[in-house]
């Protein structure tokens, strides 16, 4: 499948802005499941970017401003293929040591509750992916899918008790039990070709991934309860939202700034 | 004159048997020659040239007095050439060691892999610095500032303490004592021939020079960056600046721009190569670590990664000395230098095995307790010196959490000739060597010598009433 992708992050300043220092996740990597066809990130200093990889294998952009009057914009635009694998990403090259994605973080450190999830899986699957698909199915019975509950610093502890959450809070409680079992897990953000399919679906999403014995990185949507098809492309991941936020950034200047986010993910028409 | 010698310690000026041992003859002499309230002089002197230098450090958790000269004793102590040459060996073999350690576990972590150290004490220790894997500092050195803890309890017996392989503090010290000690006593001087200590600073900045980020083609800029004026060591930190010749900033003077770190100066912005910070790692940038600190520059950890800048010493060197890890240093040493260690570890008990915490808990009369996470003395338990109360405190808190505490035997520290109120006294001491690591590694002949000036205290810390002494190490 050819995806479309127009994603647009504008900053409106009250005040001209004095300094602005952005770290920019928005650069997919091809593997077994897409291929980015056409790529391209307009953002204010992006033709003097710092680019570098980060430890969880992202390609980062380091933008700096200064002195910006009026809005500033992230603009990402691009084509990729998809195919479908079953979920299966396989390793993306130069990766480091899947290992450190046993690491809790403040984000995906684990209750009691969590423990007891983990406990119930433990030992009673014939193997992992089967043992992964039980964990979406228990997280799809114990919690509600529900945007006014939480917050982007909600912790899966906080979301687990609550009994509600988003996709990041869903992909922080299945990382949290990953990591519990001694299996790699980190978080995946990403965007998710819109249909009428009654779905929850919103078009930046975020998901898991997963090591597998033998098969290398398998991705989880434990917000929708299955495994990612070719609608989905693959953004960026790290050990938890926060490590694998698309744009984390510093800016000073007086006044306030507001956000708009516009996000089009379509399927393009056959060549 | 020197009150009695323990037959349950080495001394390092008196043997057993009342002799004085060869490199403290002189030593001797010149005490024994001098007039009646000659050393009294002189440690007032020193006090004087002490206050007058202004060398304070701050106490934590102590509020009369938040700044406060460290005692200084007037006797020095002394270390054989050949006694040193051995432990020089020690000291190499180990920060070569842990360096090769620090770039393994932050690629290809193959210690883990051959099952030598448990990869959670690695992987989910609060030291270990995620961020940090992948990346390749400059000459893949990750710890260039080291002071190695060491305490003597024999002739030849040495043990390691601490590894201090972050942001280890006490070179000023060592450095100042000396000055002081050419000044008081010029004459004991041209007694021996004592290793010079005070190029320290210009090897530190031919350390820092050399590990220069591949982006830089001329003569790197170096800064210190330091957290500022209410840090415990902001003496140091402005000291070293100053006998290096290089500026002292703090996170506000410097911001990134177009992928590299630049310094605000009173004309044009300057571009920075080499930054020693004495800002601890959570601190460092806001943006990749603690959010909220204002002590470092936002986007330095990415410039840092880019390979456009180096941070001495890097972030993440703290899982190696972690008191944790510890434990694994002498196979730390093995795995990756095929040698047995040179320097010996202090047995060390892990409280979350059952049988070794049942027995810290029914010998903590002999035993030193220590926080995993704490340093400076704080947060610690001394057996022998301890009441039935603090005991009763810590068996406590190590049943609560086991893995937060490790606790080893009491050791018996050497002790050293010390000026006291009623004259000289035995007092016992420990030895911080400071190490550098570049293309080369150098060990400056002597350290900071801690004393513990309370008779029959081992605990030398300086916020627990510990002072300093020049550390002599002889040359052939």
């Amino acid at each position: 499948m050819r995806i479309d992708i127009d994603h647009r992050t504008t900053y409106k300043y009250e005040q001209p802005l004095r300094y602005g220092l952005q770290e920019l996740r928005l650069s997919p990597r091809d593997t077994q499941r897409q291929k980015v066809l056409q790529w391209k990130i307009d953002a204010p200093g992006i033709d003097r970017a710092l680019e570098f990889f980060d430890a969880w294998g992202n390609k980062v952009h380091l933008v700096s401003q200064k002195e910006e009057t009026g809005d500033s914009t992230i603009a990402v635009t691009g084509v990729v293929e998809t195919t479908e694998t079953d979920g299966i990403v396989g390793n993306l090259r130069g990766e480091n040591s899947s290992r450190i994605f046993i690491r809790f973080t403040p984000l995906t450190e684990p209750s009691d509750e969590i423990s007891d999830i983990a406990e119930s899986l433990r030992g009673r699957h014939r193997d992992q992916i089967a043992l992964y698909h039980a964990l979406m199915e228990t997280l799809h019975k114990e919690v509600k899918f529900d945007t006014s509950s939480t917050q982007s610093d909600t912790t899966a502890a906080e979301a687990m008790k609550n009994r509600h959450g988003v996709c990041q809070d869903f992909s922080h409680i299945f990382i949290s039990v990953s990591r519990l079992l001694g299996q790699p897990a980190r978080y995946v953000t990403g965007y998710l070709a819109m249909e009428e399919t009654g779905e929850i679906a919103e078009a930046h999403h975020a998901w898991v991934e997963a090591e597998v014995a033998g098969l290398g990185w398998v991705g989880f949507d434990p917000a929708n309860g299955v495994s990612p098809d070719e609608r989905y492309v693959r953004l960026a991941c790290g050990l938890d939202a926060t490590t694998a936020a698309p744009i984390r950034g510093v800016r000073r200047g007086y006044g306030n700034e507001t956000l708009e986010v516009s996000v089009s993910v379509n399927q393009s028409d056959s060549q | 004159m020197y009150e009695s010698v323990s037959a349950d310690f080495y001394d390092e000026m008196y043997s057993q048997d009342g002799d004085v041992r060869p490199a403290y003859k002189q030593i001797e002499s010149w005490i024994s020659k001098q007039p009646k309230g000659g050393l009294k002089q002189i440690a007032h002197d020193a006090e004087e040239t002490f206050r007058r230098l202004g060398i304070t450090f701050a106490v934590y958790g102590s509020t009369d007095a938040v700044e406060r000269l460290i005692p200084f004793d007037i006797i020095p102590r002394i270390i054989s050439a050949s006694e040193w040459r051995r432990l020089e060996r020690g000291i190499e073999q180990r920060v070569r060691a842990l360096n090769a350690f620090l770039h393994d576990i932050y690629h290809r972590q193959e210690i883990i892999k051959a099952g030598r150290i448990p990869e959670e004490l690695i992987l989910k220790n609060a030291a270990f610095c995620p961020e940090m894997v992948g990346a390749n500092p400059a000459r893949d050195i990750y710890s260039h500032i080291i002071g190695i803890d060491l305490v003597r309890v024999a002739e030849n017996e040495f043990y390691v303490l601490e590894d201090n392989l972050r942001t280890p503090s006490g070179v000023s010290y060592m450095i100042e004592d000396r000055e002081a000690m050419m000044r008081l006593v010029p004459e004991l001087f041209s007694r021996y021939r004592v290793a010079p200590v005070e190029d320290y600073p210009e090897n530190l900045r031919r350390t820092l020079r050399s590990v220069s980020p591949p982006s830089c083609k001329g003569e790197p800029v170096i800064v210190v960056l330091t957290p500022g004026i209410y840090n415990s060591a902001f003496f140091e930190h402005s000291f070293l600046a100053d006998e290096m010749g290089v500026e002292l900033c703090q996170g506000g003077d410097l911001y990134v721009e177009d992928g590299f770190v630049y310094m605000r100066t009173t004309q044009k912005p300057k571009r920075v190569d080499v930054i020693y910070r004495r800002v601890d790692d959570e601190y460092l940038d806001p943006l990749t670590f603690n959010p909220d600190s204002t002590l470092g520059v936002p986007g330095l950890f990415s410039v840092y990664r880019a390979g456009n800048v180096t941070i001495v010493n890097a972030p993440g060197t703290g899982i190696a000395d972690d008191k944790a890890v510890y434990t694994y240093v002498p196979q730390i040493i093995e795995f990756y230098t095929g040698e047995r260690p040179i320097l010996n570890n202090v047995q060390t008990f892990n409280c979350t095995n059952e049988d070794e915490r049942s027995y810290v808990l029914d010998n903590l009369e002999e035993l030193v307790v220590k926080e995993v996470h704490g340093s400076g003395g704080y947060g610690m338990l001394v057996g022998p010196a301890s009441t039935k109360k603090q005991r009763a405190d810590f068996a406590r808190r190590i049943k609560d959490r086991p893995s937060n505490y490790i606790v080893q035997p009491t050791l018996a520290l050497s002790t050293c000739p010390t000026y006291v109120e009623k004259g000289i006294a035995p007092r016992h001491v420990d030895l911080r060597p400071f190490v550098l690591c570049g293309e080369d590694v150098k060990i400056t002949p002597g350290g900071l010598t801690r004393v513990a000036l309370k008779k029959g205290s081992l605990v030398v810390n300086s916020s627990q009433g510990g002072g300093t002494k020049d550390t002599w190490v002889l040359e052939d």
